[in-house]
């Protein structure tokens, strides 16, 4: 019997539905500047970055992300494929560092347009707009790579 | 000059940091604001708890203002202040209306971020933000394990967190001078206090797993302590949670030795999201004392099992309705803990939002 309630609590617990694995599918492409140097990156790597875990190009420069706007589908999107999370336990993330006083979350950008002109305009920056959304030459988009 | 005017002068000083060199776009400001309000109105049918008389209370507040300035891209100051209201608690009289909760200057040096000044405790799941009313499932953290006061300690923290493929390590030292509050209950009456301790030092460890939502921790406090033999007191805390967005369960433990006592205190509570914006929670919490010294003696402080239901909007906005049911010498009315334990059940109604 306990060896049947641990095989369920971990099958609960590792669990992926044919869904969350649809929803995995990218529907964002990350962009940096175009002077950028980095060539690829890991999808939890991204992930770490937005959080800001990861604060530092290889270069030492240090990294500045954008988001979007909590109530966005593209950012559920995003949360979904990098942190395999909700924006819901995005949004409480955020809350626990700003209350422990430990870090606060990266701006917000509005749109897609607003993205690229923050990533434009900053060699160091990283955000993520719509798969279909045309770039200019100042940014272009980052190769992800699974983990 | 009272508190009130450091906190105000602190505040002043921190956005006096912000010099407009060049027009700033709405990216580039080095200036944040970030706050919680949580307001409720608690009853008791019978014994009064935690401020909560029969009548009901309304004066059951927590309300925080946070400044924060980002120096540089490594380097931050933050102040926050906060004012506070416990109803009927003999603690209420120990409350300024407004205090500083912290005031420090955080550096990243490298995988290192330290800070210095008056800096939350890293310690358990809920010391830092134990008021925050959209981050807890009951209006407050668990009563005994987050007892008033060690929130904050004038000194340093250091915080330091490697990533190791799928899991995760985060290891936190703090050292310095804290306070830490308490309301005593016996046969002769009521009584509010507070203690202050200088050398104190305490780690707080996790481990986060490669399944999703999983993480586990340890915290250790060695605190100077006036009422303890040897003049130093100790606590461990072992932290397990389980977070799947949809359910979450948090299980914390305790044992502490402290003038003279051994007191073991735990509790569980989850939460589960009937839908995104309906959610069930319940929580059991206990705390058992023993006495070793001049006799043998065990009691049961404390046992506390809730229920709850919450209405949330948006992760920034709670309506939470809770049940309680308290047994034990936690009251507040004057106790023996020769005679029987109290019981009384009490419920809390309140809105907490954050920005």
């Amino acid at each position: 019997m306990t060896r049947l309630m641990f095989a369920v609590c971990a099958a609960a617990l590792m669990h992926t539905t044919p869904a969350q694995a649809q929803a995995r599918e990218r529907t964002v492409a990350v962009i940096v500047h175009a002077s950028n140097p980095t060539g690829a990156l890991p999808t939890d790597e991204v992930s770490r970055i937005f959080l800001k875990r990861e604060k530092s190009w290889p270069s030492g420069a240090a990294i500045a992300p954008v988001d979007r706007e909590g109530s966005s589908s593209i950012r559920s999107s995003f949360a979904r494929t990098f942190h395999d999370r909700s924006t819901s336990a995005l949004d409480n993330y955020w809350q626990q560092q700003i209350f422990s006083g430990r870090d606060a979350p990266p701006p917000v950008a509005a749109s897609d347009a607003d993205v690229i002109e923050y990533v434009a305009r900053n060699p160091n920056a990283i955000g993520y707009v719509s798969k279909a959304t045309d770039l200019p030459a100042t940014v272009r988009v980052l190769q992800v790579r699974d983990r | 000059m009272t508190t009130m005017r450091r906190a105000l002068m602190l505040v002043m000083f921190t956005a006096a940091l912000v010099t407009p060199v060049r027009a700033q776009s709405q990216y580039d400001s080095p200036f944040s604001i970030y706050g919680f309000l949580t307001q409720g109105f608690a009853a008791t049918e019978s014994v009064p708890i935690m401020g909560i008389p029969m009548g009901g209370t309304a004066d059951y507040r927590a309300v925080a203002v946070q400044a924060r300035y980002r120096v540089d891209a490594k380097s931050n100051v933050v102040t926050q202040v906060s004012h506070r209201r416990l109803g009927h608690s003999a603690l209420a009289a120990l409350e300024p209306a407004l205090e500083l909760d912290w005031a420090f200057y955080r550096r990243s040096v490298g995988p290192v971020s330290v800070s210095v000044g008056r800096v939350p405790i890293p310690r358990g799941f809920y010391n830092e933000v134990r008021d925050v009313g959209t981050l807890l499932p009951f209006y407050r953290a668990p009563s005994f394990l987050y007892a008033d006061g060690m929130e904050a300690v004038d000194g340093v923290t250091a915080t330091a967190r490697k990533d190791l493929g799928q899991w995760a390590v985060e290891a936190n030292v703090y050292a310095g001078g804290m306070e830490w509050k308490a309301v005593a209950a016996d046969s002769a009456g009521v009584t509010a206090f507070v203690q202050r301790s200088e050398r104190n030092i305490g780690t707080q460890l996790w481990l986060s797993t490669p399944i999703t939502g999983v993480r586990a921790g340890v915290s250790y406090l060695n605190s100077e302590d006036d009422l303890s033999p040897g003049g130093r007191s100790s606590m461990w805390i072992a932290s397990l949670e389980i977070d799947r967005d949809r359910w979450m369960v948090r299980s914390e433990l305790a044992d502490a030795t402290l003038a003279g006592m051994d007191i073991v205190t735990g509790y569980v509570h989850g939460r589960f999201k009937v839908v995104p914006t309906l959610h069930v929670m319940g929580q059991y919490e206990q705390a058992d004392f023993g006495v070793i010294v001049p006799v043998t003696f065990e009691w049961t402080e404390l046992k506390d099992a809730a229920l709850g239901i919450a209405f949330v909007p948006n992760s920034r906005l709670v309506f939470k309705l809770e049940g309680h049911r308290a047994e034990g010498y936690m009251f507040d009315v004057p106790m023996n803990r020769l005679g029987a334990p109290a019981q009384s059940n009490y419920a809390i109604l309140s809105m907490s939002v954050s920005f």
